[in-house]
């Protein structure tokens, strides 16, 4: 073997690791051992919402500003509050429910405004502290009793728990003092979970044409979907989720029901565009994590990582808000219906809408525990809820008892 | 928000404007993250904020662009400092224990980028018990949460609330990152660490055999031959030892200073191709440069895999110097007893037949085998068994 050869294989080697080391010298400043970095001065390492480009940011610390100096009304109090709450509904920022109930606090003491103790049951409802929420809304009825918004927030917050008959008590208040049209879509989600699904669809149509403005008619719009839906009619329930997206793109409850027909009806690569700029929400997240399972993306495993954070996340809070997606999660991404069973048994104690239905009756047959799945079970056949998906699970489970 | 909040009446209220662009926020609710631990002065605690959670109560974001420049924290700098220290109070045996923050710093937590700041609290050496009142942002945000970690080992978890603001906790200090220590300590403690590393970590001691196995032998006209003595077979075994020393010391020296980094996706494989490199030239010598070349240069990546190690094992900010050479001396301390256990038998056998096919051969062949099987492992990042 020559010396020229033996030279240039050492230095090739040499060579190479020195390369090794000049790409790492490159990345250096990047991190150090604990993660702590100071950047340079013209570095962005935030994003933080704009008061200069976007004008709700602005007028949100406008308003904030005046009341912590203590020179501002009880309107512009709620005024704020009410900007945290849309823009916690258009960015998904809980930051915003914070803010909101900040602000509300004081104007919820003892002489409290009732528009006040609506606004931060409203926060409480987003936050699945129905109790709260429900104690705030008595409250605010005690001191103004005809409040068609107090009436509709505590008829949905009703469903929700399942009381359905004080829910549509509520929704008589409501059709007291509101339109034809509102009165009508308070009453649609109980009328359809109670087995009249396709008759309050109907009538809920035919009010339709009152609807005053994009933002009742989107509303109206994602009900009709869901109504049609648990009637199996999957293309009327298409037309009205697409119509309601059209109308309000950032109605992120027609974008989830939407996404889960396609996700159902095996149009999983139509879910993955549909979700595809999801906000950052739990609720589409977990939706899209099934998108990508269903078409193979390879961002899944990035995925599962984030929601799987997440939902830690939130139990080291102390406080699982997402029971329904992490039970979802937990059956349908982790494959653990076990821990699935757990999650949707511990969700179904507080809240009894279809979904938490299916989650149960789902999570109990894949778990071979079908007997668990008695609560759903009992929900379904004392409802009278339609949807033929969930009564062929509650067949099933059944059958199997 | 899952549930169809009936905003009807509200959006009659509330404008909802369109955005020119979607600006990328991490949706978490808002959290600090709070870590005690042991200290000269009593105590030592570093305090995580979301820059999300300062701009908001400071409106640090000068320009208002949404877009905020370390530049513009660092001009808020005493602002911050004085908010975050007006927001918690550490007591001990019932007096306030006066604070001093340090070096505001960038950290990426999970959901986003958090200020870090180190806060020293003067409650006196003895002090062991603590009270923690937490009330930062809460007055903005009910929903913000403090996640308090002790970092003594015992590592207990607090979460506080606005409704739970307060906690006491004792702090006991022990191991290498809670307690302070002396430079002689330090120095002694992360030579055990050194040694235990190399000890465990069984593909640099591999790679110091494959080195060591030859170094009993010469190269002669493309073949073998013993060392004929003593004194050259230590001058061979010491160079060898001496060159892959000084190069992992010189790069594990440079990334735990933070002046190189690579990723260990990249360092580990390497590590593995080095064995195979290494077990190709005992049984075909090609690397020029006498016995000191292959292991220098390959020493330098094995010098990354050592200061992952003690990444791990966190350096005392106050002692890197003192850890450094301690751990690599613990490191030296192993491959001699490496050297002692391996050299003296093969000096023995060097002239049997059997120890060239058997140990040069076969064993080079061995580690070679093993390595290629690290090798893709590593690559593949997947562990087959």
């Amino acid at each position: 073997m020559g010396q020229r050869l033996r030279t240039a294989a050492t230095s090739a080697l040499l060579l190479s690791v020195l390369g090794i080391v000049v790409v790492g010298a490159a990345l250096a400043p990047k991190s150090s051992a604990n993660g702590l970095r100071t950047p340079a001065s013209g570095e962005a390492v935030a994003r933080v919402p704009s008061r200069a480009l976007d004008p709700a940011t602005r007028e949100i610390a406008r308003l904030h500003t005046a009341i912590k100096a203590g020179n501002a009304d009880p309107a512009q109090a709620l005024r704020l509050a009410r900007l945290h709450l849309t823009e916690a509904r258009r960015t998904a920022d809980p930051r915003h429910f914070g803010h909101a109930e900040a602000v509300l606090g004081p104007l919820c003491g003892d002489a409290a405004n009732p528009d006040a103790l609506v606004l931060r049951a409203m926060v409480h409802q987003a936050r699945h502290k129905f109790a709260r929420s429900l104690t705030d809304l008595d409250r605010a009825l005690a001191l103004q009793p005809t409040d068609p918004q107090a009436w509709l927030v505590r008829a949905s917050v009703l469903t929700v728990v399942g009381r359905y008959e004080e829910a549509g008590q509520s929704c008589d208040k409501v059709a007291q003092q509101a339109s034809r049209f509102i009165a009508t879509a308070c009453r649609a989600p109980i009328d359809g979970l109670l087995g009249k699904a396709g008759a309050t669809a109907a009538a809920l149509g035919a009010v339709m044409d009152g609807a005053n403005g994009a933002g009742e008619r989107a509303w109206g719009a994602s009900l009709l979907g869901e109504l049609a839906l648990w009637t199996g009619d999957v293309v009327v329930a298409e037309r009205w989720f697409r119509e309601a997206l059209t109308l309000d793109p950032e109605d992120r409850y027609s974008r989830s029901a939407y996404a889960d027909l396609l996700l159902e009806t095996g149009r999983a690569k139509e879910a993955h565009v549909l979700l595809s700029n999801a906000v950052d929400d739990e609720g589409l997240l977990i939706r899209l994590a099934l998108a990508e399972q269903a078409v193979g993306a390879a961002t899944i495993g990035q995925r599962r990582d984030q929601l799987r954070a997440r939902f830690d996340a939130d139990r080291r809070r102390g406080e699982p808000v997402h029971g329904r997606e992490e039970a979802r999660f937990a059956l349908s991404i982790e494959k653990q219906p076990k821990r699935a069973l757990a999650l949707a048994l511990e969700n179904w104690v507080l809240q009894h809408e279809p979904w938490d239905a299916r989650l149960v009756l789902e999570a109990a047959l894949a778990a071979g525990q079908p007997q668990a799945a008695q609560p759903a079970l009992a929900w379904v056949q004392a409802t009278g809820f339609e949807d033929a998906r969930l009564r062929a699970l509650a067949t099933q489970a059944e059958r199997l008892q | 928000m899952k549930h169809r909040l009936p905003l009807t009446y509200l959006a009659g209220a509330a404008l909802l404007v369109a955005l020119p662009a979607s600006l990328a926020w991490a949706h978490r609710p808002s959290e600090s993250h709070v870590t005690f631990r042991a200290a000269d002065s009593g105590a030592a605690a570093r305090v995580d904020v979301a820059l999300r959670d300062i701009d908001w109560a400071l409106a640090i974001d000068a320009d208002g662009d949404g877009s905020l420049t370390w530049g513009e924290v660092v001009a808020r700098r005493a602002d911050i400092e004085t908010h975050l220290l007006t927001g918690f109070s550490v007591r001990a045996a019932g007096a306030p224990c006066p604070m001093q923050a340090g070096k505001q710093q960038l950290i990426e937590h999970s959901d986003g980028p958090y200020l870090s700041v180190p806060v020293s609290l003067n409650c006196g050496a003895s002090a062991q018990n603590f009270e923690l009142t937490y009330k930062l942002f809460f007055d903005v945000d009910p929903q913000h949460r403090a996640l308090v970690r002790i970092d003594d080992g015992s590592d207990k978890t607090f979460v506080l609330s606005a409704s739970s603001p307060k906690v006491n906790f004792a702090l006991v200090a022990q191991g290498v990152a809670a307690k302070p220590q002396g430079v002689f300590a330090v120095t002694l403690s992360f030579m055990r660490h050194g040694a235990e590393h190399i000890a465990a970590g069984f593909d640099h001691l591999l790679f110091l055999l494959l080195l060591l196995l030859p170094a009993v032998l010469r190269r002669q006209d493309g073949r073998w031959l013993p060392m004929p003595s003593l004194k050259p077979t230590v001058v061979e075994v010491a160079k060898v030892v001496t060159a892959f020393t000084s190069a992992h010391a010189i790069t594990m020296s440079a990334a735990a200073l933070g002046l190189v980094s690579v990723p260990s996706s990249l360092v580990e494989p390497a590590i593995a191709l080095s064995l195979v490199i290494a077990a190709a030239n005992n049984l075909w010598p090609i690397f020029a440069g006498g016995r000191w070349a292959l292991p220098f240069s390959l020493g330098l990546l094995h010098g990354f895999g050592f200061s992952s190690a003690l990444a791990d094992l966190g350096l005392p900010s106050n002692r890197i110097l003192p850890a450094l050479l301690g751990f690599n001396l613990g490191v030296e301390l192993g491959q001699l007893a490496l050297v002692a256990a391996v050299v003296p038998v093969a000096f023995l056998f060097r002239r049997t037949r059997g120890y060239r096919s058997v140990a040069i051969t076969g064993g080079s062949l061995a580690i070679a085998a093993v390595a290629l099987f690290w090798f893709v492992e590593r690559v593949l990042a997947v562990s087959f068994i």
